[in-house]
């Protein structure tokens, strides 16, 4: 049996555009598990991305309950949720969102930083063999400008690493890198879900579904399909795709 | 056109740039200079009428006597620079009067009452048409006698007629008094009934009234004809019938007008320097925000060229923007100095004692406005310049990238200090974003600083010439030489220890034919301080003003030739000195070398050793040597503090407004490089609030940012204000007299500025940052 991190119940999500309400999720159930690699696919304006924000606690739901530790999100402070983001939830963005005038390596630590149980070498300490272990430790002082957008990508995943989050939220993470970057970025991702990081990524791209060990298909703000697989094998790379692009046409993809 | 008005209308709408804050900006400035150009003319303008209803001449000369010298009479007549002369009968009162007891310090003349004065209403803010006729025992008194000293109708006035007798009035009225209605004339004119006039005058012919007190004088009004200055008419007519010499008391009635006006010249001179610095802000805010427009609308702007815009078009449009929201500001400008004005000009009367409709010269203010528009637009077209750099293709491309990012120091980031380390990071890494902020907190420093180093740098003594003794004694006019020994022996025997200066003063001097006040006295060193040479030790030597010094074109070791009723000396000057009497036209010699042209002293002032016996020490002075002298203990008499706290009101009006506008000013500007901060961070706002910090953090960030550029500008405002303050008030107080201000900073004066400053900035951000509140992380998120 596995332990649900997260578990959203009834979740509903509108928004009122010219006086007309326009539900995005409707009555949404979902369990998010410890240790998966959870891909959520669906067609545009399906409400792939209001999911996230919703359970990464990064907007607040219309109605229902998204439960983490025992706390509603829903139920919780700007301040609360700020404190979440800083300890237990992780986001990596499509478009990277390095600060600029900070150097990678900054741009890790800095957010780091805030946690004041860790004492700023032990953090430094930690984002040197992150950089080591990502492979890009000689572009550690580069400003965010000076690097190629993988190398941006996979500083952003260390960014979000790097304090050990529960949830690591991925959003697009390969919308904006050519095909080499993203097969690195993937790969840096599976990696780190093999080591038991549990991920929710939000994607288009079929090449980045099958790095999933559980599929989510969305349709009209509901959960219309689901899928489980085994953790990601590369000599295997072939079948899941296979596997994925049926289990989509099925889903009217 | 049409598609220039409309981008014009969009940026408009949109808030594009500083719109609002350079409408605020202008506003402040065009109500600035519009209340003190407004003020300025509208006294000029009044005071002027009110010279000519009380018909004041060119000249105006005091004799001592019922008669004005025969001589002076043939030499008016036959002179072609005088078109006419009308002399008005006076009394002149020697000795301090009172009112409602309280001893005033100044000078008086008795005048019978005329239908040609200006007799205000009970609402004072209106003149009878025909004065009310005044009953024995009444007075008329100046405007500002009754508001600054709070005398009021019904109230008494004693003046002194001998050592035991006093005269007693009772005040019906105010009047506005052009010739010495001011507060800063040390004289005043009393209106009184002409049976009371003349029982004084009669009692000062048969001796009930003491000619040491009370004389009868002739003040004489000579109207020019032509051209010709006044100095030179003075020259002229002193060479040929002796008007200078003969006579006992001076003035010009430009000199008049100067006086009237010193307080509005000096705060518009203050006011102009402030607008100038206002105007500079404006210019650099205004260049800020063209510039951060084009950065952050670098797009847009790449799509307007790539649909066909001209470089000219795109900068008319701005050109238009910035022109409507300076329009906007001078007309709101002008809106607001209306009711200022008003009460600005009721401020005004106070002190200058003449009364003005309070209007606004729209014309002057409009031309004034439309050169400082015309400035901007040179100024505007030189800041769009860089639109032409604009490539649509690089721009469609999003290839100008970073567009925040200019430059780092390699600050490292604390987590200690997080905060302060992470803002002085954004700080360096876009310092010209922060230049023009930096710009104006350097100005406002020093001009605050200059505004407190001038209000505590004032002596007020000095400034006014008041030397506080402890016993004054006026002395009549038979005091000998041997009367001062007679004096100065009397004094030690009852003080061991009293020191004695003997003082004489005159205001119609000739020094090389151009006419001065002087002082002397045998201790020169208490009153004044050379700033350059020594002071006069010898009775060949003088002292002289900057303003003398550069008037005849003469400096130290020069001679000039003084004259004094018909006796002249040569003397050499051996120092400069600052003085504020008489405007810094006087000079200043030893009491041997004034004895030489004939001036003997009048007055004395008297240190003692034991103060509490001031009193008994006056006494018997005046017990043994009354015939020679009349002697008081001194205090700071009503006139002194008034006046005293007439000044220090005004600087304080001073300093508020110029630290209210400094405040106004800085939430603007700061409030403005908020907004362009803001937009231009936000996506590193969402950054930073998507891994981990409160919006707390960040709104602190923003405040310290600022605080950082608020001390850093108030270090440089103070290094130049140690450099600068000094010349630039003395250059402003000239006006006064005062050429070499000399005040050294202190600490609490660049520490109170710089302390309202740093908090306006930390304030004022900290206040602007809640638009940070604003900022989602879903921003981030890409659909």
């Amino acid at each position: 049996m596995k332990e649900i991190v997260l578990s959203a119940k009834k979740l509903c999500k509108s928004f009122a555009a010219n006086g007309v309400q326009n539900h995005v999720l409707t009555d949404l159930d979902l369990d998010v598990f410890k240790g998966d690699f959870t891909v959520v696919m669906g067609a545009s304006g399906s409400g792939k991305s209001t999911l996230l924000y919703a359970l990464s606690g990064m907007d607040r739901a219309t109605s229902g309950e998204v439960i983490y530790n025992g706390r509603d999100l829903v139920k919780l402070s700007e301040k609360e949720l700020t404190l979440l983001r800083r300890k237990d939830f992780a986001f990596v963005f499509q478009k990277m969102h390095l600060v600029s005038n900070m150097t990678m390596f900054e741009n890790v630590v800095v957010p780091a930083y805030l946690d004041k149980s860790v004492p700023a070498a032990e953090t430094d300490k930690k984002a040197d063999e992150l950089f080591e272990q990502m492979g890009i430790s000689e572009i550690k002082t580069h400003l965010p400008s000076q690097c190629s957008g993988g190398e941006q990508q996979r500083c952003a995943i260390i960014r979000a690493v790097i304090g050990q989050p529960c949830v690591l939220f991925a959003d697009e993470p390969t919308g904006a890198l050519n095909r080499r970057n993203t097969i690195e970025v993937l790969d840096l991702l599976t990696k780190l879900n093999h080591n038991g990081q549990s991920v929710f990524m939000v994607t288009h791209d079929v090449r980045a579904a099958i790095r999933a060990t559980r599929l989510i298909y969305i349709e009209d703000g509901t959960v219309s399909g689901e899928m489980t697989m085994p953790a990601f094998e590369p000599e295997k790379e072939q079948s899941r795709e296979t596997q994925i692009n049926s289990w989509l046409s099925s889903m009217k993809w | 056109m049409r598609s220039v008005l409309s981008l014009v209308k969009n940026n408009i709408r949109y808030k594009t740039g500083a719109f609002k804050s350079v409408i605020i900006l202008m506003a402040i400035i065009v109500f600035s200079y519009s209340c003190s150009v407004s003020n300025s003319k509208n006294l000029d303008e009044y005071l002027n009428k009110s010279l000519d209803h009380y018909s004041v001449g060119d000249l105006v000369m005091t004799f001592k006597g019922s008669e004005i010298p025969q001589r002076v009479i043939d030499g008016l007549s036959s002179n072609k620079n005088v078109s006419s002369y009308r002399a008005d009968d006076m009394l002149y009162v020697a000795m301090e009067c009172f009112a409602n007891g309280k001893e005033q310090d100044f000078e008086t003349r008795l005048i019978k009452q005329k239908n040609e004065i200006k007799v205000f209403k009970d609402s004072e803010d209106e003149f009878y048409d025909q004065p009310p006729e005044l009953s024995e025992g009444e007075v008329y008194i100046s405007y500002c006698f009754h508001k600054l000293y709070n005398i009021q109708q019904g109230d008494k006035l004693e003046i002194q007629t001998s050592p035991k007798t006093r005269e007693t009035f009772t005040i019906k009225g105010y009047v506005e008094d052009p010739i010495y209605g001011t507060s800063l004339v040390a004289y005043e004119n009393f209106y009184i009934h002409q049976n009371d006039w003349e029982r004084i005058s009669d009692g000062i012919k048969n001796g009930s009234v003491n000619e040491n007190y009370i004389y009868n004088t002739k003040m004489l009004h000579i109207f020019k004809s032509g051209d010709i200055k006044d100095f030179k008419l003075v020259k002229q007519l002193n060479d040929e019938c002796g008007l200078v010499d003969e006579s006992m008391l001076y003035v010009t009635r430009s000199e008049l007008e100067s006086y009237t006006e010193l307080y509005a010249d000096v705060g518009t001179s203050l006011l102009y320097a402030f607008v100038g610095l206002l105007a500079v802000v404006i210019g650099l805010m205004m260049l800020n925000s063209i510039n951060s427009t084009v950065e952050m609308q670098y797009v847009d702007l790449g799509i307007l060229k790539s649909q066909g815009f001209t470089v000219w078009q795109i900068r008319l449009s701005y050109l238009i923007q910035y022109v409507i929201a300076l329009v906007v500001g001078t007309v709101l400008g002008l809106i607001i100095s209306v009711p200022v004005l008003k009460v600005m000009g009721k401020l005004f009367m106070t002190v200058t004692g003449i009364w003005t409709d309070c209007s606004i010269d729209f014309l002057s203010n409009i031309i004034i406005a439309l050169i400082i528009i015309a400035v901007f637009v040179v100024f505007i077209f030189f800041a769009t310049r860089k639109l032409a750099r604009i490539s649509p293709v690089n721009a469609l491309n999003n290839a100008h990238k970073d567009v925040h990012f200019t430059g780092r120091l390699n600050v490292p980031m604390k987590q200690g200090s997080l905060s302060f380390t992470m803002s002085l990071r954004a700080l360096t890494s876009g310092l010209r974003h922060y230049i023009f902020v930096f710009l104006i907190t350097v100005l406002l420093m020093f001009f605050m600083v200059t505004i407190f180093n001038l209000t505590n740098g004032i002596d007020f003594g000095e400034m006014f010439g008041y030397n506080w003794s402890d016993i004054s004694a006026k002395l009549f006019n038979e005091f000998e030489q041997d009367d001062m020994r007679n004096m100065r022996n009397k004094l030690t025997e009852l003080d061991p220890k009293a020191e004695v200066d003997f003082v004489a003063y005159t205001d119609n001097i000739l020094a090389d034919d151009v006419l001065y006040g002087s002082t002397a006295t045998d201790n020169l060193e208490r009153y004044y301080k050379p700033i350059r040479g020594k002071l006069a030790e010898y009775d060949n030597e003088v002292v002289v003003t900057k303003i003398v010094a550069r008037e005849l074109e003469k400096d130290v070791g020069d001679t000039i030739t003084v004259s004094n009723s018909g006796n002249k000396q040569e003397y050499t000057i051996v120092g400069v000195i600052q003085s504020t009497s008489q405007a810094g036209r006087l000079f200043c010699m030893t009491l041997d070398g004034a004895k030489k042209i004939g001036i003997r002293p009048f007055l004395s002032n008297i240190y003692i050793d034991n103060k509490d016996n001031a009193e008994n020490i006056a006494n018997a002075l005046n017990k043994d040597l009354g015939d020679k002298l009349f002697a008081k203990v001194s205090n700071k008499t009503t006139v002194y503090e008034s006046t005293e706290d007439l000044v220090n009101m005004f600087l304080v009006i001073i300093i508020a407004i110029v630290v209210g506008v400094s405040a106004v000013f800085l939430l603007v500007a700061v409030s403005l490089l908020c907004k362009v901060t803001f937009l231009r961070e936000r996506t590193d706002i969402g950054i930073f609030k998507a891994t981990g910090f409160t919006t707390g953090n960040l709104r602190a960030q923003f405040s310290i940012r600022f605080l950082i550029i608020g001390i850093l500008g108030c270090l440089v405002g103070t290094v130049i204000a140690i450099a600068a303050t000094n010349p630039l008030l003395s250059l402003l107080m000239s006006i006064v007299g005062m050429t070499d201000f000399m005040h050294s900073l202190t600490v609490i004066e660049v520490l109170v500025p710089a302390a309202v400053i740093c908090a306006c900035f930390a304030g004022f951000s900290y206040m602007s940052s809640k638009r940070i509140k604003s900022v989602q992380t879903t921003e981030l998120i890409c659909e």
